[in-house]
């Protein structure tokens, strides 16, 4: 009798089963809420603009990812990641930015940047001045240490037409 | 006194509601009789182990009854010797509400009183059950979805405050965990505090069902550096106001139904919320 209600109460198999999808279940729903990666970039490289004077003005700088992580067929070129801004900057100019890279929402680095010159914050308002832009790839990424070189050629020019 | 048969512990309760009720409240019995609408007519004569009626109450020097056969006590409560108060013991054998609906909709089951609630509608489904271990308290599980997309699976406790056949005031403690698997995916701890109204009558109860629900949603951030990664921790709160006005409707002592109106307000106050409804089946046993 007491072997008996010993062995009643080792575990069987089944229920060895059970408890290893109960605790497969339970670490798939983990208890995070959200797991953010992130990769720290420090992108460093000179931006020059393709007129032979010197123009000056706030320079915007925006990171995308080359490729953002939409579900399937919803991936897409370009996904802003952050933004600087560089005030009363005379081009060409060195630029040196730390960047914390979602690792978790795309692949790849793109930097693009355009030249205020008129201080109103919008690209190529009507009625006002060209405002040169550019963008460029970071081959070299991902590093920790990445050199990326903008030439700001295309006048008016917003990420979506220079990339891809 | 403790009643084991279920028939004798039905007969007490009904005996002494029909008259010890009335003179407890300082009612006429008739005027009484017309607010217990479930209860069965009272039968000829106590059970053995019934209090005894008044006279023996009043009079301690009066030699004890034999056994009881009392047609009408009703006709002998009233009067200018009116009995003393009922005891206390003999009050909770009272039962005048003892429906599965009142139970689940309103809380507060009886000891061994239990039932299962299924709510569906939109957005919320909810599957409830509740079994009573004292008068007026019970143990609680719940499961409830959005949508199929969002999960809380709670342990409460349910304690009524209030228990009068007119009137259900009951609260709830829960704890549970969510799980909301979406675009938005939400996982953590969750809690709940909840107040449940409600008004029994004799074919229906308006009820009302007021809750607050807060969640703690754990996040961790890694942050991969030259220098070696580093790991930080972060707890956002989100807060789900509730409320759920509804009508109940008794198809029998074991089974109800119900028809209600529902605002789960997730993630007040950075949200908007729509309305919802939903319709629910009640079933029970141990009444």
């Amino acid at each position: 009798m007491i072997e008996y209600i010993y062995s009643s109460r080792r575990a069987s198999p089944r229920s060895i089963r059970i408890a290893g999808l109960v605790a497969a279940a339970a670490s798939a729903t983990g208890c995070i809420n959200d797991d953010i990666e992130l990769y720290e970039a420090r992108v460093r490289g000179r931006v020059a603009a393709a007129s032979p004077t010197a123009i000056t003005g706030t320079l915007h700088l925006q990171f995308h990812h080359q490729m953002s992580a939409g579900r399937g067929a919803l991936a897409h070129p370009l996904g802003e990641i952050d933004r600087r801004q560089v005030a009363a900057v005379t081009l060409p100019v060195d630029i040196d930015e730390t960047l914390l890279y979602p690792t978790q929402a795309g692949q790849g680095l793109i930097v693009y940047g355009w030249l205020d010159r008129d201080g109103d914050g919008i690209l190529c308002a009507p009625g006002q001045v060209d405002e040169p832009a550019g963008a460029g790839r970071a081959a070299d990424f991902p590093s920790h240490s990445l050199t990326v070189d903008l030439a700001l050629t295309q006048p008016c020019a917003g990420a979506e037409r220079l990339y891809p | 006194m403790t009643f084991r048969m279920p028939v004798l512990r039905f007969l007490a309760a009904v005996c002494v509601s029909g008259w010890l009720l009335p003179a407890a409240w300082g009612l006429p019995s008739s005027q009484a009789a017309t607010g217990a609408q479930t209860e069965p007519p009272a039968p000829a004569s106590f059970p053995v182990s019934a209090p005894p009626p008044a006279p023996a109450l009043g009079d301690v020097a009066a030699p004890l009854p034999p056994p009881p056969v009392v047609d009408e006590p009703a006709v002998q409560a009233p009067g200018p010797a009116s009995p003393p108060p009922p005891l206390k013991a003999d009050l909770l054998l009272v039962r005048p509400v003892e429906r599965v609906l009142v139970d689940q909709l309103a809380g507060g089951p009886t000891r061994g009183a239990w039932g299962i609630s299924l709510q569906g509608g939109y957005p919320f489904f909810s599957l409830r059950a509740l079994v009573g271990v004292r008068h007026g308290l019970a143990p609680l599980v719940e499961v409830e979805t959005a949508l199929a997309r969002r999960f809380t699976t709670s342990l409460g406790l349910s304690l009524a405050w209030v228990r009068r056949p007119h009137l259900r005031l009951s609260g709830e403690v829960l704890l549970g965990w969510l799980l909301q698997e979406s675009e938005l995916p939400r996982r953590g701890p969750s809690g709940e505090l909840r107040l449940r109204l409600g008004i029994p009558t004799r074919w229906v109860m308006p009820y009302l069902v007021l809750g607050t629900r807060h969640a703690l949603l754990p996040s961790r951030t890694r942050i991969e550096r030259a220098s070696g990664i580093e790991t930080t921790w972060s707890v956002q709160h989100e807060w789900t106001p509730t409320a759920s006005l509804g009508l109940g409707i008794h198809i029998h002592r074991r089974v109800g139904l119900d028809l209600g109106a529902d605002y789960g307000w997730v993630d007040a106050p950075q949200s908007i919320a729509i309305p919802g409804f939903h319709i629910g089946l009640h079933v029970g046993g141990g009444r």
